[in-house]
């Protein structure tokens, strides 16, 4: 049995607006998480980073725009190295038609600005089953 | 700024651009009441030029330079944040500066843990934000989010791309290598650290933004000061 969610938070470097993603952070971190957080340049540093620190999940977090077409981009690539079960969530200031986009191409739930810390840890303890905290 | 009941962001904007003025500020920007939801809207931004435009015309606040000069309160206020301030700087100084607080990530630090507890004391309810842990409703925000013109990423673009044509570009590779070299002399502190200049001439000789930086990150690195 694994001790902890490795969780691989991120947002793009291009946008300054980090004070949200790294209060979620402190909340996983608060909920037992191990957080690996990263600034990621293009969604090839997102998926590399991914695998190199062996994560269980990904969150992205947009407060510019942008959101569909990377996560798409970041799917993809995953998918070129054959992972396709890596559960991937976004936050942030997502508009109400990008949300709907990014369910349907494979996000497993979208946290808009106003989620609370706790439907995130939850939600994300329900992806990761079979550790200590889920 | 709330996403929930977002029209409340105009209430609370309304009264921070009151208590500047009553602060005695050079200027205002009055964020717009949409932008917890995305890209304000061009009616949520004239929205907020009108709350200056009332105060300004209807209030009579402008006739009078100090308004709150003298009360009690304010003046100890006011002396609150000047102590706290110092006591701030005394233990940046203590650190070794505000450089080295920067490269430890001790700023970003702060910031994140004081933006936890805030966020906190809302998921607790310890403090009250109306519309997000009080008076809630549920009927979902109606007003209408900003979406851009699809077409206006490829207009972006094609700009770029023309400019890069039409530009001198001998003359703008030598300005952006000038840059470098005055940022590496900056980076092995040969020079105090100005750059301003190098970065104006390069702009008018038609280097883009994304160019410029590309510069800067190279010399200088990424990711100063981000903690974990």
């Amino acid at each position: 049995m694994k001790e902890k969610i490795r969780f691989l938070l991120t947002k793009s470097r291009l946008d300054a607006h980090d004070r949200a993603v790294l209060t979620v952070a402190s909340a996983l971190k608060e909920a037992g998480m191990e957080v690996i957080f990263i600034e990621f340049g293009t969604p090839e540093d997102l998926v590399m980073s991914a695998i190199q620190e062996d994560v269980d999940m990904i969150g992205i977090g947009f407060a510019a725009g942008g959101c569909v077409r990377v996560t798409e981009e970041v799917i993809r690539l995953l998918k070129k190295r054959g992972i396709d079960n890596l559960p991937i969530i976004v936050g942030g200031t997502i508009h109400p038609n990008d949300a709907v986009k990014l369910k349907e191409i494979g996000v497993r739930e979208v946290f808009p600005g106003g989620s609370s810390f706790s439907q995130i840890t939850n939600f994300i303890r329900f992806c990761v089953p079979g550790t200590r905290y889920s | 700024m709330t996403v929930q009941q977002p029209l409340n962001n105009l209430i609370r904007n309304s009264i921070h651009a009151l208590s500047m003025i009553l602060a005695g500020v050079n200027g205002t920007q009055i964020d717009a009441y949409d932008e917890a939801l995305g890209e304000p809207t061009e009616e949520a931004v004239t929205l907020s030029l009108r709350i200056q435009q009332v105060i300004l015309h209807e209030t009579g606040i402008v006739d009078i330079c100090d308004p709150l000069g003298g009360s009690y309160y304010l003046e100890w206020l006011t002396n609150e944040v000047e102590r706290k301030t110092y006591e701030l700087l005394e233990t940046i100084e203590k650190q070794g500066g505000y450089i080295k607080c920067l490269e430890s990530g001790w700023f970003k630090r702060v910031t994140a843990e004081s933006a936890y507890k805030w966020r906190k004391k809302l998921e607790s309810g310890e403090r009250v934000l109306v519309g997000v842990n009080k008076y809630v409703s549920d009927s979902g925000h109606q007003v209408k989010v900003f979406s851009p013109d699809p077409e206006a990423e490829k207009m972006a673009i094609e700009n770029v791309q023309r400019h890069r044509r039409e530009r001198d570009n001998e003359k703008c590779r030598a300005s952006l290598e000038r840059l470098r070299q005055e940022s590496i002399r900056v980076e092995h502190s040969e020079t105090d650290g100005n750059l301003m200049e190098a970065i104006v001439q390069a702009a008018r000789d038609g280097a883009t933004l994304g160019e410029i930086q590309a510069v800067l990150r190279d010399v200088f690195g990424i990711d100063k000061g981000s903690s974990e």
